[in-house]
């Protein structure tokens, strides 16, 4: 995967309405998507989604635009993803690949190499109600691989795998995002901090359809730097005019999170974590 | 104490998911393992929720196996599925458990909202529960369960689909409880491990591969965690493998280093993952091996 600093789309003020009061879906999103593995975080309901599905062109916005090349490809893997119940994964990438405007024998090719890739060569045959919910993930990746995406986005991916099952998902992406004519640029909705810690470059923060944070992980963890503590006592003094503040239990004392201008000097410092990082995001007044 | 001693347990004839299965716990814990391990089996076998269960279950020092009602008044159970009255606002259902706990009327009402305030659910209160997303349901499920001033609470899959916020206060909340009460978690995420902090039960294949606290967990990792430059990556011995967010380098898992291997500190999900790797002796964990592009 190349790691170019030039955006492979921009996302421009995209705002979504839905419904008889037309409720905004996503407010004000804009940001821009670099090559590699950018992670799109935020609390549920935020629009997460519905931006997903505006780029993948589910969804066409009331306002604003998306900005990109166009011969730009861009695949979409669901949170759910759904099979056709008669067609095996082998006729649906090829009919998939036939559709994309590949000729039988590169159509044939990319198959067999998406079948192997992402380990479905056992069920390859095997009519799509009878795949089991990995299968039907990873199924859907293979549907992005063998469109050639160049940008692909993910909703929520692991969201019910146990920790082994994640560390083969990263393993597929991996080996796919090193094949020469792999994907440039993933999206990946997440709830899961530790994977974007792990093995994102970079983040995207929204909140109620507002995008809060743009840019690399290390970043977003600095911008909780000076409001991180920790604290033998829960906190039991008065609020000195802090508009945040967190305490949460650990084994040996408490974590606490604040940005009160004079904190207790029994407070001591504390390495921010990213969640430090993401919770002063959404709170938007981070200095 | 909660104990499963010499426990075979099947949901259908035959076929057991658990055979012999012994397990003592005197203290809160949390349970992981890769799916299918049988972490949801062993609480709803608790309850009584498994068609037959053979063997000695206890909650203190009652023995309970059969005794469902018995084992029902000592335990509560959050259950992995969000099953909710739909017709009922949060704080209906919250003040009619109460109630059932044999509060009165003002009492009930007092201390529903005061458990929705704890899992910060206040303003949810006069919402129909059909009408609370997926991560308000879990928390109002959660405060049920919390009402009960039982012996353990057994929770499993305690933060499925919560937002890192959401998360963040259901283990709080859990850790605090288990100052005062047994909690016993199934989860699929290290984070909830780690920040719970009690002590770890690692299932595999339905038998336990690792008991104890995280910090000996994470420990177990200590010496098999390098950071390895895709040039010394060696495909021919490679184990476990990891990617990382820089693009020229794997962290590898492995017995002993290599020259040009950058010993890392482990994590907890290393240490997870390694006793993984180290208990890995059947096909399935192939998977673990497969090699780098």
């Amino acid at each position: 995967m190349s790691h170019d600093q030039r955006p492979l789309l921009e996302v421009r003020r995209l705002r979504v309405a839905r419904g008889r009061a037309q409720e905004p879906v996503l407010a004000d999103a804009s940001f821009k998507l670099y090559p590699g593995y950018t992670a799109l975080i935020g609390p549920s309901a935020a629009g997460k989604t519905t931006l997903l599905r505006l780029l993948a062109r589910v969804y066409r916005p009331t306002h604003g635009h998306v900005v990109m090349a166009e011969n730009l490809t861009i695949g979409y893997v669901p949170e759910f993803p759904g099979v056709y119940h008669r067609l095996s994964p082998r006729r649906l990438l090829m009919r998939t690949a036939l559709w994309s405007g590949l000729g039988v024998p590169e159509a044939t090719l990319r198959t067999h190499r998406a079948l192997d890739q992402m380990r479905l060569n056992d069920a390859a045959d095997t009519p799509g109600r009878r795949l089991d919910e990995g299968q039907r993930r990873r199924l859907a990746l293979a549907l992005a691989f063998v469109q050639g995406a160049d940008v692909v986005l993910l909703d929520e991916p692991t969201a019910t795998l146990d920790p082994r099952q994640r560390l083969a998902f990263w393993q597929d992406m991996y080996t796919w995002s090193k094949q020469a004519d792999g994907p440039k640029a993933y999206l990946i909705a997440t709830h899961h901090l530790a994977e974007v810690d792990g093995y994102c470059q970079r983040v995207l923060v929204i909140d109620r359809g507002r995008t809060r944070f743009e840019g690399s992980v290390a970043h977003l963890k600095s911008r909780a730097q000076s409001h991180t503590y920790w604290s033998q006592e829960s906190l039991s003094s008065p609020n000195e005019g802090a508009w945040l503040e967190y305490a949460w239990s650990l084994a040996d004392g408490y974590a606490i999170l604040s940005d009160r201008p004079h904190p207790p000097s029994e407070w001591k410092p504390r390495t921010p974590s990213l969640w430090d990082g993401y919770v002063m995001a959404l709170r938007g007044r981070a200095r | 104490m909660l104990e499963w001693d010499q426990c075979t347990i099947e949901y259908q004839p035959n076929r057991p998911v658990f055979e012999n299965f012994s397990l003592r716990l005197d203290d809160s814990a949390c349970l992981i393992g890769p799916a299918g391990c049988g972490k949801s089996t062993l609480l709803a076998a608790m309850m009584g929720f498994v068609p037959r269960v053979d063997g000695r279950l206890r909650v203190g020092n009652r023995q309970i196996n059969g005794l469902w009602d018995l084992a029902r008044q000592h335990l509560s159970y959050l259950g992995p599925t969000n099953v909710l009255p739909l017709h009922l606002t949060l704080g209906e259902y919250l003040t009619e458990l109460a109630r059932l706990d044999g509060l009165p009327w003002l009492s009930a009402i007092r201390t529903a909202a005061s458990m929705a305030e704890r899992l910060q659910l206040t303003e949810a209160l006069g919402r129909p529960n059909r009408q609370l997303s997926f991560g308000m349901k879990r928390r109002a499920l959660l405060a049920g369960c919390l009402l009960k001033p039982s012996e353990w609470l057994l929770v499993d899959h305690a933060t499925l689909g919560l937002d890192p916020e959401e998360r963040r206060t259901v283990i709080d909340l859990l850790h605090r409880e288990a100052s005062h009460r047994g909690v016993l978690m199934t989860t699929i995420h290290l984070d909830d491990v780690h920040d719970f902090g009690k002590h770890v039960v690692i299932l595999r294949g339905s038998q336990v591969i690792f008991g104890g606290s995280t910090a000996v967990l994470q420990e177990r990792a200590r010496g098999h965690v390098f950071r390895v430059p895709l040039s010394l990556v060696d495909q021919e011995r490679l184990g476990g493998w990891q990617p990382l967010p820089e693009v020229d380098a794997l962290k590898v898992f492995r017995q002993d280093a290599q020259p040009g291997y950058q010993e890392l500190l482990p994590s907890l999900d290393d240490g997870y993952l390694w006793t993984l790797f180290a208990s890995s002796e059947d096909a399935d964990d192939d998977e673990e091996r497969r090699h780098v592009p």
